[in-house]
């Protein structure tokens, strides 16, 4: 049984694939129909549906065309980069949205794992089965992306170790 | 305008995204009212062993050489013939034998195809070619010592098609299996077979 919390965490997890509510909110009603018809582990409840939901929104992609994807299969990144060089971007609260809409569908997934969660590299590579350096190599490359695509004040050197 | 780090913003801006208490409500009556689930394993393995299983028949079929009726008629009466298995029936007279096959639908007769001043009847017994139930006689040859045996059973147009038929002029067909002549024909709507060693 899926408590309040649990869906909760998902929605907000649907949200970060969406980017908005009403389609987190249909994505996370359809997931929970299919996990309650196909599955009986109450054990891993959440990590199922959480790939349920991830599975569901890249069919909703592939049928409506509407969002877009890259492959995970990177793993170009500075041999010194450090995941905390992009917790040190400065934004303003009003442009959060912008920024998010701005992520694919990948990488506002690997950004959940990492700002909501809370989660290390290692974690979010575990989580999403990929290696850890394509975990680092995206934080990275998100990082040089929003701080030239919205001219974002940074207290820190691209690329240093904190 | 307030400023923040970009993990912060972002963890503070999903968190304020949260499901309505009848968003909440639906989801949770959907657990309620869902029917629980029902493993397919087995169905879905018996699935795979039926189509398995039909497949492999298909190949089969398709890769097996098909052969004629006639032969298959003449596999399987040189098969039984070999055998000699035990009459079920012991006579001489062919009245007697002919009484014995209550469960047929046609009467054993005899043929032109067979010299009975030749042959003696030694009984017969129960047996079928193709799976239509049949009469088997055994006969003797008193001079060599021979045994034959004879078959005749129901004629069947569709199974037994092709099948020469004497009251027409034509000629018993001929064939071999593991040693054993065997002729086939077709007379007074009835099928026969006869061995000749």
């Amino acid at each position: 049984m899926l408590t309040q919390d649990d869906l909760q965490l998902l929605y907000r997890y649907s949200y970060a694939l969406t980017c908005n509510e009403a389609d987190a909110y249909d994505l996370l009603q359809s997931g929970v129909e299919k996990y309650l018809a196909n599955s009986n582990d109450t054990e891993h409840a959440v990590p199922l549906l959480k790939r349920i939901i991830k599975n569901k929104h890249i069919d909703n992609y592939r049928h409506d065309k509407i969002i877009g994807f890259d492959n995970y299969d990177d793993t170009i990144f500075p041999l010194d980069y450090n995941a905390k060089d992009l917790e040190d971007l400065i934004i303003d609260e009003d442009m959060v949205e912008k920024i998010l809409s701005s992520l694919n569908q990948n990488e506002r997934e690997i950004i959940f794992y990492w700002a909501y969660e809370g989660y290390t590299a290692q974690q979010i590579s575990e989580s999403l089965d990929i290696p850890r350096g394509t975990v680092l190599s995206k934080l990275h490359r998100i990082k040089i992306r929003l701080s030239q695509q919205f001219n974002l004040d940074n207290n820190t050197t691209l690329g240093a170790k904190q | 305008m307030t400023q923040g780090r970009l993990r912060n913003v972002i963890s503070q801006k999903i968190h304020d995204v949260s499901l309505n208490q009848a968003q909440l409500d639906r989801l949770i009556n959907l657990q309620a009212t869902k029917p629980k689930y029902k493993s397919n394993k087995i169905l879905y393995f018996f699935a795979s062993f039926i189509a398995i299983a039909f497949t492999s028949i298909i190949i089969h079929q398709s890769v097996q050489p098909t052969i004629s009726i006639e032969q298959a008629i003449g596999n399987e009466v040189a098969n039984n013939h070999i055998k000699l298995k035990p009459l079920e029936v012991t006579s001489t007279q062919l009245n007697i034998v002919r009484s014995y096959f209550k469960e047929l639908d046609f009467l054993p007769i005899t043929s032109k195809n067979i010299n009975f001043d030749t042959q003696k009847l030694l009984g017969g017994r129960y047996c079928s070619i193709q799976g239509i139930t049949a009469a088997q006689l055994r006969l003797k040859n008193d001079k060599t010592g021979n045994i034959q045996s004879f078959y005749q059973t129901s004629y069947d147009p569709v199974i037994f098609k092709g099948i020469p038929n004497i009251s027409a002029g034509e000629q018993p067909i001929t064939v071999h299996s593991k040693g054993v002549s065997v002729d086939i024909w077709v007379e007074k709507g009835l099928l026969f077979a006869v061995t000749k060693d």
